[in-house]
C-alpha cells in the first residue's frame, strides 16, 4: 500500500488499537483525513487528556481525574459492603444496575500463573487494609466466571473469611428474561448446580 | 443416528467430496493410502470434534491448503435433524458449527452426532500406556455426557494454571496475608477433578455390565471380562441409589492433596487427579495388559468397543453410528461375524477394507460398496 507518509503513519497507529485491522484503520484515517481540522484536534486532545489526567483511585482503584474517585468520596454509599471486580469495566457494569450502594475495590486482574499473573500482583495488600480501616461486613466477590475468575474468588475468600467478614460470590445462571430453549448447555449446567429453594 | 450426507472439503487427501449413504451399510474397498481412513476420520470429526488417529487439528487439513471443511447432515430418531460442520484452519482455532450457528464450546457439539470407532489401535487402548485408556473414557464420556465434556475442559485449564504455578514459585514481595496461591487452585482441581472421576467410576461400571455377556458369546464362554477402575487415591464405595458421590470423593480427594502436598512442591508436578487414573480390564481376573495373549487381547478391544454401542444405545435410546477401520484382518472368522451381525443389525455402519472377500457374502451383497481411490469415491455395483 502506499501511502503519504503523515497518512501511513495514522494508518499505522490505528492499526495498533484492539479491534482495527488493516482495512478498519484506512477507514478511520480517510475520515479523519476529511473532517474539519477542529473536530481533529479535539479527538487528539481528548485522547492525550485520558492519558495525562486519568489515573487509579487511590482507594479503590477505579479510573478517576481526581486523587479519589466520586464513588469513594460519595457519603451515601455504605462502606462496609465492597463489593470486588478484576477490572473498572466489570465496576462499570456494576454500577449500572444501580442497585449497588456500597463501594468497590478494583483488583486490576485475576491469578493466571500461565501468564505469569500471582496475587502479589493484584491489589489485595490494599484490599486486606481497606478491610481492616473501613471495618468492612461484607465482601461481594463479583469476578469473571472463568477458571481463572472462580480461582481468585476461591483465593480471596480463603484469605478474608478468618477476619470474621461475610464473604459472598455473585450467582451466575440464566440471563433474566430469556429462553432456557436459548441458554448455553454451561450456563444451564452452572444454573442447575445453583439452585435454589422456594 | 443416521449420516445423510457427507462433505469433505481440502481435507487428507480429498480436494471436494458430497456423498450421501444409505442408513445401513457402506463399504469402503481401496489399496492402502487412498482415502479409507481418513473418509471414516472425517466422520469421526463431525462426532466428537477430534481425529481418529489422535493427530493435531492442522494435520488434517489437505497438504499446503490454509483450511479445510468437514460437514455432515445427521438425521436422528430422539431429537431434531442436526447439520454439523468444523472448520480447521492452519492459523486459527478450529470452529464447530451446529446448524449454521458457530460455537465456542466444545460440549455443544460433540454427542450431538454419535459414533462409535473400531479400529486396529484399539489394541492400543488395551495394552499401551494408561493415557490411552484415559483417552478413551474421556472421548466416549464426552459424548454420553455435555457436562463431563465442560469439566473436562476446565479441569485441563485448572490443571496446566496449577503445574506452571508449582513449577514458578513467586518471587518475592510476600505480605504476611498473601500466602501462597496454591490452595486456591486445590480447591478447584479438587471441584471438576471429582466431577471426572465420579463420572469415570459410573461409565466403567456400566459399560462392565454391557461388556460381560458379550465376551461371553465372543470367548466362547470360557473368559469372564471385567472392568476395575484406578484413581489416584482410594475411593469411598458409591452411594445407594440416586445418592451423590460428589461430597464423599471430594474428602477422600483433599486428603490425598494433602498427603502429597510436599512431593508435590519438590516434583513440581500435580500428582492427584483423574488426570493420572487408569483403568484395568481383567479376563479371568488377571489384568490383560500384563497377562493376556495378544488373541484375548482383541477380544477384550472387541468386547469393549460392543459394549460401547450397547450403552450408548440403552442411554440414549438410539443406536450410534460405527465405523469399522480395517479391524477384520486381524480377527477369526467367528468374531468377524459376530461383529458384522452386531453393527450392521442396529447400527449405520462404514466399513474400510483393502479386501473384499473377508466380509460375508450376505453382508456383501447388501452392502453399498465404493471403491476409494486418491481422495475420489466411485459406486461399485454389489454383487
Amino acid at each position: 500500500m502506499h501511502y503519504a507518509k503523515p497518512l501511513a503513519r495514522l494508518v499505522g497507529e490505528l492499526e495498533k488499537l484492539p479491534g482495527i485491522g488493516p482495512k478498519s484503520a484506512q477507514r478511520l484515517a480517510f475520515h479523519l483525513l476529511r473532517i474539519p481540522a477542529d473536530e481533529a484536534r479535539q479527538l487528539a486532545d481528548a485522547i492525550l487528556q485520558v492519558k495525562e489526567r486519568i489515573t487509579a483511585c487511590q482507594v479503590c482503584h477505579n479510573f478517576t481525574d481526581q486523587p479519589v474517585c466520586d464513588l469513594c468520596r460519595d457519603s451515601r454509599r455504605d462502606s462496609a459492603v465492597l463489593c470486588v471486580v478484576a477490572e473498572p469495566r466489570d465496576l462499570l457494569a456494576m454500577e449500572r444496575t444501580n442497585e449497588f450502594r456500597g463501594r468497590y475495590h478494583v483488583l486490576g486482574g485475576v491469578i493466571s500463573p500461565l501468564e505469569g499473573i500471582g496475587p502479589e500482583m493484584l491489589r489485595i495488600r490494599e484490599l486486606v487494609e481497606r478491610i481492616h480501616k473501613d471495618e468492612v461486613r461484607e465482601v461481594i466477590l463479583a469476578t469473571n466466571p472463568t477458571v481463572e475468575g472462580d480461582t481468585t474468588a476461591l483465593y480471596l475468600a480463603r484469605l478474608i473469611k478468618p477476619f470474621g467478614v461475610r464473604v459472598s460470590k455473585i450467582a451466575f445462571g440464566l440471563p433474566v428474561g430469556g429462553d432456557l430453549d436459548y441458554a448455553d448447555q454451561a450456563t444451564l449446567i452452572q444454573a442447575l448446580e445453583g439452585r435454589r429453594d422456594l | 443416528m443416521i449420516l445423510r450426507s457427507l462433505i469433505l472439503r481440502q481435507f487428507r487427501n480429498y480436494e471436494v467430496l458430497e456423498q450421501s449413504f444409505t442408513p445401513a451399510l457402506t463399504v469402503l474397498l481401496g489399496a492402502n493410502a487412498q482415502g479409507k481412513t481418513s473418509l471414516l476420520e472425517g466422520i469421526y470429526l463431525l462426532a466428537t470434534g477430534k481425529s481418529l488417529r489422535g493427530c493435531p487439528d492442522v494435520e488434517m487439513i489437505r497438504w499446503d491448503m490454509p483450511a479445510g471443511v468437514v460437514g455432515g447432515y445427521v438425521l436422528r430418531e430422539k431429537a431434531h435433524d442436526v447439520e454439523l460442520e468444523v472448520v480447521l484452519s492452519q492459523t486459527a482455532r478450529k470452529s464447530l458449527v451446529v446448524n449454521t450457528v458457530r460455537t465456542t464450546r466444545a460440549m455443544e457439539f460433540v454427542g450431538q452426532f454419535k459414533v462409535v470407532a473400531f479400529s486396529s489401535a484399539d489394541l492400543e487402548t488395551i495394552r499401551g500406556e494408561p493415557s490411552r485408556r484415559r483417552r478413551f473414557l474421556d472421548l466416549e464420556i464426552s459424548q454420553l455426557s455435555p457436562s463431563y465434556c465442560h469439566a473436562l475442559g476446565c479441569y485441563r485449564k485448572i490443571l496446566e494454571q496449577r503445574n506452571r504455578l508449582l513449577k514458578q514459585p513467586y518471587p518475592g514481595n510476600r505480605h504476611p496475608l498473601i500466602e501462597d496461591s496454591l490452595g486456591a487452585w486445590d480447591d478447584q482441581l479438587r471441584t471438576y477433578g471429582s466431577r471426572l472421576i465420579e463420572r469415570r467410576r459410573q461409565f466403567i461400571q456400566q459399560l462392565e455390565t454391557f461388556a460381560q455377556p458379550i465376551h461371553q458369546t465372543l470367548s466362547g464362554g470360557k473368559e469372564q471380562f471385567a472392568l476395575s477402575y484406578h484413581p489416584t487415591f482410594r475411593l469411598p464405595p458409591p452411594a445407594e441409589g440416586e445418592a451423590d458421590d460428589h461430597e464423599a470423593i471430594g474428602e477422600a480427594f483433599r486428603r490425598a492433596q494433602e498427603s502429597v502436598r510436599e512431593e508435590e512442591r519438590r516434583r513440581q508436578v500435580s500428582l492427584i487427579g483423574p488426570h493420572r487414573d487408569d483403568m484395568t480390564l481383567l479376563v479371568n481376573g488377571r489384568d490383560v495388559r500384563v497377562f493376556g495373549s495378544q488373541g484375548q487381547q482383541r477380544t477384550a478391544a472387541l468386547s469393549l468397543r460392543l459394549a460401547e454401542v450397547a450403552l450408548m444405545e440403552d442411554l440414549t435410546g438410539e443406536a450410534p453410528a460405527c465405523l469399522l477401520d480395517d479391524v477384520f484382518s486381524e480377527l477369526d472368522a467367528g468374531r468377524r461375524a459376530h461383529l458384522f451381525d452386531v453393527t450392521t443389525e442396529r447400527c449405520q455402519t462404514f466399513i474400510s477394507t483393502t479386501d473384499l472377500t473377508l466380509l460375508p457374502g450376505p453382508v456383501r451383497r447388501h452392502a453399498s460398496l465404493f471403491e476409494v481411490q486418491e481422495g475420489t469415491l466411485q459406486p461399485l455395483r454389489s454383487e
